[in-house]
């Protein structure tokens, strides 16, 4: 059972912590270095950041496979939509994963990588914070707690923020012009997904979980939601 | 130009130094909120506080006799688990019988309306 808890605490403040890397690396595209901490520090901020969202994904997808309650295993995390557990939800947390060990390892090889091809593979980093925030919404079992909502609405808010804040740097252009759409409509579609999918009865049935799950929990009072 | 050198290699030095101390604080920061935070689910969870869970209504089973014991089978606590297997997977395998029947009355019901 710890490892159950364990496995959320992990994978809310991995969340958290990619946010903040995405908006560090946001800041970084655009110069930006602040009173006291100038660019170099934000630099290796981001770097160790990464490298530590690394880490507690890790142990998220350790502690997940190691708790044994949902048949959940090491293939499930790097191969997407391949587990019997939630399997679109559990996919994107594979496909967030995937991207986000591509990212990492592009950047410790930067040095043996052409600059064009490390910041199309870094460009990933972009789809993989949506990519983890739908996982986290879909397959998380604590997706209806407002608290934890209010916490992904801060995450969202805060990347969003820093996008604009970016493409307001930008000169006008279709590009420009497709970004901002684009983080616009995301947020609004991922607000819309919540409201018809987590927040709704039977969340946890449509979402894919097993019936042999959802049978022994309806035979506890109040189990894992 | 010795004495720039040394300037420059003392700021990079004291940048490093400091790209380490946030960094140390923030890998401080993940580990306690995730401790934190595996303690307020472990807290807030239904079911793990709760020692037993409800039975299931004992229609298809005779009831056994008020005074006995509570079988082996019984649930147990969410949070005592512990041991090769998880109690959730325990509780999943076989219904149990409450851990006490409620106990016969002996005097007959009474009627307050209706009877004659």
């Amino acid at each position: 059972m710890a490892f159950w808890y364990a496995t959320r605490a992990f994978g809310v403040v991995a969340l958290v912590f990619l946010t903040a890397t995405v908006v560090l690396g946001i800041a970084g595209t655009a110069r930006f270095a602040a009173h006291g901490l100038p660019r170099v520090v934000t630099a290796g901020l981001h770097r160790n950041l990464s490298l530590l969202v690394l880490a507690l994904v890790a142990l998220h997808v350790l502690t997940t496979v190691a708790d044994g309650y949902a048949p959940i295993g090491f293939a499930s995390a790097v191969v997407p939509f391949d587990s019997a557990y939630r399997p679109l939800w559990l996919g994107l947390g594979a496909v967030a994963f995937d991207m986000l060990l591509a990212v990492a390892v592009t950047s410790l090889l930067r040095d043996r990588l052409s600059c064009r091809t490390w910041r199309g593979v870094h460009w990933l980093a972009y789809a993989c914070w949506p990519v983890a925030l739908w996982h986290s919404l879909g397959t998380g079992t604590d997706s209806k707690v407002p608290w934890l909502l209010t916490l992904d609405a801060l995450c969202a808010a805060g990347v969003v923020g820093a996008v604009w804040w970016r493409l307001s740097l930008m000169a006008p252009g279709p590009g420009r012009t497709a970004a901002l759409a684009a983080s616009a409509v995301l947020p609004l579609a991922t607000g819309i997904l919540v409201y018809i999918g987590p927040l709704q009865p039977h969340w946890a049935e449509r979402a894919g979980t097993p019936p042999a799950i959802l049978h022994s929990r309806a035979s506890r009072s109040g189990g894992r939601r | 130009m010795r004495r720039s050198e040394h300037s420059a290699a003392a700021r990079r030095d004291e940048l490093l130094g400091r790209t380490r101390a946030i960094s140390l604080a923030v890998v401080g920061t993940a580990a306690a909120a995730s401790l934190g935070l595996g303690t307020v689910f472990a807290h807030e969870t239904p079911g793990h506080a709760s020692t037993v869970a409800p039975a299931p209504p004992p229609a298809a089973t005779p009831s056994p006799p008020a005074a006995t014991p509570s079988p082996p089978a019984a649930p147990r606590s969410a949070g005592s688990s512990s041991g090769a297997t998880p109690h959730h997977t325990s509780q999943q395998k076989r219904l149990t019988t409450p851990p006490q029947q409620p106990a016969p009355t002996p005097a007959a019901p009474q009627v307050s309306s209706g009877g004659s």
